[in-house]
C-alpha cells in the first residue's frame, strides 16, 4: 500500500523523480537542500505535489512544498513521522 | 503541404434563427443608452471629453460621477456579498462600453477597484467582505498595493515589513507606482511578515486609510505616464502604520497563495478593456476607409484595406470568445481557472495591441492626430491599451501556462475522460443561454493539474461537426488538433532535453503563446457548436469561424489556405451592418448608444 511509504521510501522516490524532472544525477540531489535550489520556485513546486499525489495514491495541497522545502522535511511529513509540524525557512 | 484548398462552402441550412440576445447582456444595452452618444462631446464619457482631459493629465472625474449614479461599483460587490455581481460575463460587457468611450475611465475608476478588492472576495472574512462591499457602496475606492520600486512585480521581494506588535502591526514600507494611491479608501496590501525568504513569509492586510494615525503615512508624488494619463498614479509610505489584527487577510503568510487565486478573477476581466478599445479602433477606421475615396473608389473596398477590416473584426471576435468562455468558466469550472486567467489575460490584450496597430496603418496619419477625426481618440487608446501589457507584466501570464503544460501534455496521453460529463461542462461554459453557477471561492486552485475542458473537449466538438457535415471546419479543426498534439509532443522533447532549464526557458514561452491560440480556436468552435441556432444568422452560418480558425492556424505557422472570397466578403457586410446600426463587434451585437442628429 502505498499510503503507508516509509519516510526512506517517500525520500527515495522525490530523489529520483526530481532527477529526472531536472536532468541530474541522483547524487546531486541533497535531502537538506530547499526544493528551490533544484530550479523549482514557489510557482513551479505546486506542480510536484501532483505528482505526489499520484505516487502515494491521496490527495495532497498543492502549497505543500510551501510548507515543506526539502526533500526530507516533506518526506517525514508525508510518511507521518513528524505530525503536522511545519519546518521553517 | 499544410495548403489546402476549399472549391467550395458548405450550405448547410440552419434553422432561421432570430437573434436572442442572452440576458446578462442587458445591463450593457441599458449602459449603453444611459451614457449616451459618444460623439457628442457634451456627454462625459465622450470620445472628445476623453481626449481632452488625457490631454490636460486629468482624472475622469465627471465620467466617474456618471457611473457611480448608475451604480457600476455594484457590479464588483459578489451577489453573495449583497452586490450585484452575478456574473464575470455580464461584469465585463459592462467594462467593454465603458472601456470603448474613455479606457482611462475602464482602468482607473474600474480595474483598480476590482483588483483591489479581489482578494477580500477570496478569502477574506465576513467582516472584511461587507466592510469592502460598504466602501463600494458609499462609491469609495479601494486598490491593490504590492508594487514596490526596487521590485517591481517580484513579490516575494517585497519590502515592507509588517511586525507584530500588541493587538496588531506595524506596516513600514513604500508601495510605488500604484493607481489611486493618494484617491482611494482603502488597500489591499502586500507585507513581509517573516524575515526569511520564501512563499510563507508574506501576509495580506485590507488597510483603511480612514483607521491610520494620518502622520504614520504619506502619499508619493503622481508619476506621469505615457497612456492613461489621466490615472493618477503615484505610491504610498507607511512609516510604523498600525493597522489592528482583523485587518490581516486570510492568515499570517498566506499572501501568495491569496493573490495567486485573487488574480484569477482580475485576470479574466482586464482583457475587457482590449476588447473596448479595439472596438473603437475598428469603428474609428471603419468609419474613415467609408467615407475616404483613394483612386476614385471607397478606401473600404480596396482588397488589402477590406482584408485588414475583416481581420481586425475576426480579432474581436476571437477574443471575444475567448473572454466570454473564461468568464464564465469562473463559475463552472473554477479549478481549472489558474490556467485560464493566465491565457485570456496574455492572449486577448496581446493580439489586439496588434490589431489595433494594423488598423493604424489604414488610418494612416490620422491614428496620430490628437485632435480631428474622431477627436485623435485613436492615438489615445493605442497609448492606453499598451498599459496591460506592461502594467500587468506579460510574461508572468506566459510562466503560469508553461508551468501547466507538462501535467496537460500527459494526461491527454492518458486520455480516459469521462466524455458525457465533459460534454455537460462544455455545455454549461459556452451556451449562453445555460444560467451559471454561484460563484464559489473555495473552487479557486493555485495548479490547475492536466485540467483543461476547452482543449480536451475538441475531438467531441470534431465529432460533432462530422455529424453537420462542415467539411470545412472539420478540416480545420483537425488541423487543430494535430497542433495540438505537436505541441504536446515538443513539450515532452524539450522538457527531456533541457531538464531543470525548461521552466526558465524562451522555448517554455514559445510553448505557452502557442497554447494560447491552441485555446483561442477551441473556444471560437465551441461557442459556434453551443450558440448556432440562437445568435442570429451572422453568428450561425460560421464564415467568422472558419476565418478565425483561418487566422489561428496561420498564428501557429501554417500557410494560409485558399478560401471561397464568399467567407470574407460576408464578414465583410456584417462588419458594415454592425457599424451602421451601431452595435458592437462581438459574439452578441449589442446595441450600442444611438447618435444624436
Amino acid at each position: 500500500m502505498k499510503t503507508m511509504a516509509s519516510f526512506e521510501e517517500i525520500q527515495h522516490w522525490l530523489i529520483s523523480h526530481l532527477a529526472v524532472l531536472m536532468k541530474v544525477n541522483p547524487e546531486d540531489v541533497h535531502v537538506q537542500e530547499p526544493f528551490t535550489n533544484f530550479g523549482l520556485n514557489s510557482i513551479d513546486a505546486v506542480s510536484l505535489s501532483g505528482d505526489l499525489e499520484d505516487y502515494l495514491k491521496r490527495p495532497l495541497p498543492a502549497t505543500l512544498l510551501w510548507d515543506f522545502p526539502t526533500i526530507e522535511t516533506l518526506s517525514r511529513h508525508l510518511s507521518g513521522e513528524t505530525g503536522n509540524a511545519a519546518a521553517t525557512g | 503541404m499544410n495548403k489546402i484548398a476549399f472549391n467550395e462552402i458548405d450550405h448547410l441550412v440552419h434553422p432561421v434563427n432570430s437573434v436572442k440576445v442572452p440576458e446578462q447582456y442587458g445591463m450593457a444595452e441599458a449602459l449603453e443608452r444611459y451614457l449616451g452618444d459618444p460623439h457628442d462631446g457634451r456627454n462625459p464619457l465622450s470620445f472628445a471629453q476623453a481626449v481632452a482631459l488625457d490631454e490636460l493629465e486629468q482624472y475622469p472625474e465627471r465620467a466617474c460621477a456618471l457611473l457611480d449614479e448608475w451604480g457600476l461599483p455594484d457590479f464588483y460587490v459578489p451577489a453573495a456579498c449583497g452586490g450585484r455581481l452575478r456574473s464575470y460575463e455580464e461584469l465585463i460587457s459592462l467594462l467593454r462600453v465603458v472601456a470603448r468611450r474613455d479606457f482611462t475611465a475602464g482602468f482607473a475608476y474600474s480595474i483598480l477597484s476590482l483588483l483591489g478588492s479581489a482578494a477580500t472576495w477570496v478569502s477574506g472574512t465576513d467582516c472584511q467582505k461587507q466592510k469592502v462591499a460598504q466602501l463600494l457602496k458609499e462609491r469609495k475606492q479601494i486598490i491593490l498595493a504590492y508594487n514596490e520600486k526596487s521590485h517591481g512585480g517580484d513579490f516575494m521581494a517585497t519590502g515592507t515589513n509588517a511586525v507584530k506588535v500588541d493587538g496588531g502591526y506595524q506596516l513600514s514600507g513604500e508601495k510605488w507606482l500604484i493607481g489611486n494611491a493618494a484617491r482611494c479608501a482603502a488597500l489591499t496590501v502586500m507585507a513581509r511578515t517573516r524575515d526569511e525568504a520564501g512563499p510563507r513569509s508574506l501576509s495580506l492586510f485590507l488597510v483603511d486609510k480612514s483607521a491610520l494615525d494620518p502622520h504614520s503615512f504619506e502619499h508619493l508624488p503622481r508619476i506621469k505616464t505615457h497612456g492613461v494619463r489621466g490615472a493618477h498614479v503615484s505610491g504610498i509610505r507607511f512609516k510604523e502604520s498600525f493597522v489592528s489584527d482583523d485587518s490581516l487577510i486570510g492568515g499570517e503568510g498566506t499572501a501568495l497563495e491569496q493573490t495567486l487565486k485573487a488574480f484569477q478573477l482580475t485576470r479574466v476581466i482586464i482583457p475587457a478593456l482590449a476588447l473596448g478599445a479595439a472596438d473603437t479602433a475598428l469603428r474609428a477606421t471603419l468609419d474613415f476607409a467609408r467615407t475616404r475615396k483613394l483612386y476614385g473608389a471607397r478606401v473600404s473596398a480596396l482588397p488589402q484595406v477590406r482584408r485588414t477590416l475583416v481581420e481586425a473584426f475576426i480579432d474581436l471576435l476571437i477574443g471575444d470568445c475567448l473572454t466570454t468562455a473564461c468568464a464564465r468558466a469562473v463559475q463552472q469550472t473554477p479549478e481549472q481557472m489558474r490556467l485560464y486567467s493566465a491565457v485570456v489575460k496574455y492572449y486577448v490584450p496581446t493580439s489586439l495591441e496588434e490589431t489595433i496597430d494594423r488598423l493604424g496603418v489604414v488610418l494612416g496619419a490620422r491614428h496620430y492626430l490628437r485632435e480631428e477625426h474622431w477627436h485623435g481618440i485613436f492615438q489615445k487608446l493605442l497609448r492606453d491599451n499598451v498599459v496591460l501589457r506592461y502594467h500587468f507584466n506579460a510574461a508572468l501570464n506566459l510562466t503560469t501556462i508553461g508551468v501547466h503544460l507538462r501535467d496537460l501534455a500527459q494526461q491527454r496521453a492518458h486520455a480516459d475522460a469521462d466524455t458525457s460529463a465533459l460534454q455537460t461542462r462544455l455545455a454549461s461554459i459556452f451556451d449562453l443561454h445555460q444560467p451559471l453557477a454561484g460563484f464559489d471561492p473555495n473552487g479557486l486552485s493555485v495548479y490547475t493539474r492536466g485540467r483543461d475542458d476547452f482543449l480536451n473537449g475538441l475531438e467531441l466538438a470534431l465529432e460533432q461537426l462530422r455529424q453537420l457535415e462542415q467539411r470545412t471546419l472539420v478540416a480545420q479543426v483537425e488541423r487543430v488538433l494535430a497542433e495540438r498534439q505537436a505541441a504536446d509532443d515538443e513539450q515532452r522533447e524539450l522538457s527531456a532535453l533541457l531538464g531543470r532549464d525548461y521552466s526558465r526557458s524562451p522555448e517554455l514561452f514559445e510553448q505557452a503563446e502557442r497554447y494560447c491560440v491552441l485555446e483561442a480556436a477551441a473556444c471560437c468552435v465551441h461557442l459556434w457548436l453551443h450558440n448556432r441556432e440562437r445568435l442570429g444568422e451572422f453568428f450561425g452560418r460560421g464564415d467568422w469561424l472558419v476565418l478565425s480558425l483561418e487566422r489561428l492556424l496561420m498564428k501557429l505557422g501554417q500557410e494560409r489556405s485558399v478560401l471561397p472570397a464568399e467567407y470574407e466578403e460576408r464578414v465583410a457586410e456584417e462588419l458594415e451592418r454592425l457599424f451602421e446600426e451601431e452595435r458592437l463587434f462581438a459574439v452578441v451585437p449589442l446595441q450600442l448608444a444611438q447618435r444624436n442628429e
